[in-house]
């Protein structure tokens, strides 16, 4: 299925939260990157049909917005925030969000307890809301939004507050989900986006910066990253006159890596970029218009 | 049915539901089922609505009494009652149209022991019962009846102290019977006028507070020939109680007046609740993108909300049920099973409808607890006045029903048209409402409003969401 996303604008009061955004999602993931404040979470709310844009236009595979009843038919939603009912089971919220979604009892009987299993929550089935932890409250947001088995799914910074091995276990399980669906995924973590998803999209205080794949959003660092090993006590410098993306102390040494328009003095490494590198790039290149 | 079974099953879970529950609990146990058993004990009471005169002779219809007669009647009443009130320092008043109890301050008290003396013509040592044990001290009302109180009655205390209980006191029309009753000329004692009687009762009534038994409403409706008294079973009222209450119908409709200030508030709290599970527990965004149709999932919760008020309603009063339906069978009588149902389902749940309608829209409209205050204040606002105590006086626009009697069927008959007109009105009332709840349910689930963190009401007035 294909999201078109036209010209999207969306106005709070004063504060523009999209500015006229345009690009296309197509079937498999897709990520959505972006600071905290970029977006992201309006954008995902107007897909699920819970927040109507100010203006531009989204179709899915032509249906367009305004036709919430269909759409909501075909799409699954996991917000960034949502609690649930603390003294309901698993079971039980699964059972209830089926009726919502006037699921048959006997597709219910099938499909739930699949879908629990998938997302290891079987058996935890019993067990309060209230008594979940972290990870499972998440896992068993995936599940809910999976039960309408729909055709894209929508999934707000679904690892935030996640300990390492579930968020991977979280994306091996939205990876396992994708297949001829689409999934749009925002997240302000890239290594996430970058390790699940062959397109992406970057957001910026509403504004698109950058709409193609991974492979293009690191390419836009290409020739820019170096690496650098010098003593501590220079580092100082170094912060000052680069742009950082990472570093390292390595006994008196601190190896650093930064994004440079040329070449550091210091005999520096030229690196291959990463989609990271990329999108810290296109911030850059931001920051640096706005200061000229 | 599965939504609705689960919303019931939800509804069950809120804790303001188990308020609600609690209370009507109380209010069955301590004031119904207690005027239940205790009509039933005093059955062969004169007074009692289950008495059955063995000659078939009754007292006269009290709507028989003369001015004159109404008077004295009102005057013997509250001088009693406020010489009991006065010996218990428990002085009830009706201050949200439900009875409640005051003491009054030693200062207070002085003053009442002073209208009393002027009342009765009787000393203070005589009113706090410290005659002596052969005395025969008396006291007359105007009008010509008298309290006199007969030597030997009376008893000692632990403390050896001679103590006369209210009780002691009998009450006679004829004060010629009375031996040296207020001809007496040495006691100085001249009766009181009825305008001076009610001059009194008003201070006493601002000193109690509102709506006591001694405000000229309630002396009006307790001792003007209305059958809010304690008075013999007229052939009238003991018809209308066998044939057209068929006994049962007429505790169903005192019931539905002992649970009316419940229902008229803590349901609306029950809908709250269920709608404010949603925004508390932030399942806004699980449960809106959903398939299901505003329309149902509004009115399912409704509906199921309802259901959970009202089968409290219906179960609580069976105990009583079955004790009337057995003396019925005891004493041959036709009762109406069904009573209690009807009542409930027809008296009752209009009120419920409308009260859980006004708390489900403004809780869908403003997303907030706000509904608990006007709630509060529908609580307050709409009760009766205090003179639909005793039933028969309906409005359109009255949210509760009240017959505050087991009396009155007739009453009720006569006025009947603008009860039905009542409740379908209170009943479309609700309907209207819930139609505007769907609506705004709807508009909000479409993103209307902004979602989640702001309120439909201050959305046009550009506060950012909490999160873009």
């Amino acid at each position: 299925m294909e999201i078109q996303i036209t010209s999207l604008k969306k106005v709070y009061g004063k504060k523009t939260a999209l500015d006229g955004i345009t690009f296309s999602v197509g079937n498999g993931m897709f990520g959505l990157i972006g600071r905290n404040g970029a977006g992201k979470t309006t954008l995902m709310r107007i897909l699920a049909t819970l927040s109507r844009p100010s203006g531009g236009q989204v179709t899915f595979d032509g249906i367009p917005m305004e036709d919430t009843k269909k759409i909501r038919s075909f799409i699954g939603y996991l917000p960034q925030e949502f609690s649930l009912y603390q003294d309901m089971s698993v079971l039980e919220i699964m059972r209830y969000l089926a009726a919502l979604s006037d699921i048959p009892g006997k597709t219910c009987r099938e499909r739930i307890p699949r879908l629990l299993q998938q997302v290891n929550l079987w058996d935890d089935r019993t067990k309060k809301a209230g008594k979940l932890s972290g990870g499972m409250k998440r896992r068993l947001g995936i599940a809910q939004a999976l039960l309408d088995d729909p055709q894209v799914l929508i999934v707000d910074e679904p690892t935030a507050g996640l300990d390492p091995e579930e968020r991977l276990r979280f994306y091996t399980l939205l990876d396992e989900f994708s297949g001829s669906r689409t999934v749009v995924v925002s997240s302000h973590i890239m290594s996430d986006i970058e390790a699940v998803c062959e397109n992406v999209a970057v957001l910026d205080a509403g504004r698109l910066l950058f709409a193609g794949t991974v492979g293009t959003l690191a390419k836009k660092a290409e020739g820019k990253v170096f690496e650098l090993a010098i003593p501590k006590k220079e580092q100082d410098a170094v912060k000052r006159d680069y742009h950082i993306l990472s570093s390292q102390s390595c006994a008196s040494d601190v190896r650093i890596r930064v994004l440079a328009d040329r070449i550091p003095a210091g005999c520096p490494v030229s690196c291959a970029p990463t989609a990271w590198d990329g999108y810290m790039e296109l911030l850059r290149q931001l920051e640096k218009g706005v200061e000229n | 049915m599965r939504l609705f079974f689960m919303e019931c099953k939800k509804t069950a879970g809120g804790v303001l539901y188990w308020l609600y529950v609690l209370a009507l609990f109380f209010v069955c146990i301590r004031q119904f089922d207690a005027t239940v058993e205790d009509e039933l004990r005093r059955k062969e009471d004169p007074t009692s609505v289950f008495y059955t005169a063995p000659d078939g002779i009754y007292t006269g219809d009290s709507e028989r009494l003369s001015d004159v007669e109404m008077q004295e009647n009102m005057m013997t009443g509250a001088v009693t009652r406020l010489l009991d009130s006065y010996h218990k320092n428990a002085y009830e008043y009706y201050p949200f149209g439900y009875v409640k109890t005051k003491a009054l301050s030693g200062e207070k008290q002085r003053v009442i022991l002073s209208y009393l003396e002027e009342l009765t013509g009787m000393s203070e040592k005589a009113i706090n019962g410290e005659a002596g044990e052969n005395s025969a001290e008396d006291f007359q009302i105007s009008g010509g009846g008298a309290f006199f109180f007969e030597p030997g009655q009376g008893s000692m205390n632990e403390s050896g102290q001679y103590v006369i209980e209210p009780g002691d006191w009998k009450y006679t029309e004829n004060n010629n019977d009375i031996a040296g009753a207020s001809q007496n000329p040495e006691s100085g004692f001249d009766k009181v006028t009825f305008e001076r009687f009610q001059e009194i009762m008003g201070v006493v009534d601002a000193m109690i507070g509102r709506n006591s038994y001694f405000s000229q409403e309630m002396l009006t409706l307790y001792y003007c020939g209305n059958d809010m008294e304690e008075s013999h079973v007229t052939e009238q009222e003991h018809r209308e109680f066998y044939e057209g209450d068929r006994v049962t119908g007429a505790f169903a409709r005192y019931y539905c007046d002992s649970i009316s200030l419940v229902v008229l508030g803590l349901p609306a709290l029950v809908a709250i609740e269920l709608i404010m599970r949603d925004k508390r527990r932030k399942m806004q965004a699980l449960v809106y993108p959903r398939t299901v149709p505003g329309t149902r999932l509004v009115c399912t919760r409704f509906a199921a909300s309802v259901c959970m008020v009202m089968l409290p309603l219906l179960i609580f009063p069976v105990k009583s049920l079955a004790a009337l339906v057995q003396f019925c069978m005891e004493a041959g009588a036709q009762p109406d099973a069904f009573a209690f149902a009807k009542y409930v389902l027809l008296w009752i749940l209009p009120t419920v409808l409308l009260v859980m309608a006004i708390g489900l829209l403004l809780t869908i409209l403003t997303e907030n607890y706000a509904g608990v205050l006007i709630a509060g204040l529908l609580w307050l606002a709409g009760r009766p006045s205090i003179g639909k105590i005793a039933g028969g006086k309906y409005d359109l626009f009255d949210l509760i029903i009240r017959h505050n009697t087991l009396k009155g069927y007739g009453r009720m008959m006569e006025n009947i048209h603008m009860l039905v007109l009542n409740r379908v009105f209170i009943s479309g009332m609700a309907f209207v409402l819930l139609a505007f709840s769907v609506v705004i349910y709807e508009a909000r689930r479409k993103g209307v409003d902004s979602f989640e963190n702001r309120k439909l009401f201050n959305c046009f007035r550009g506060e950012r969401p909490h999160e873009l």
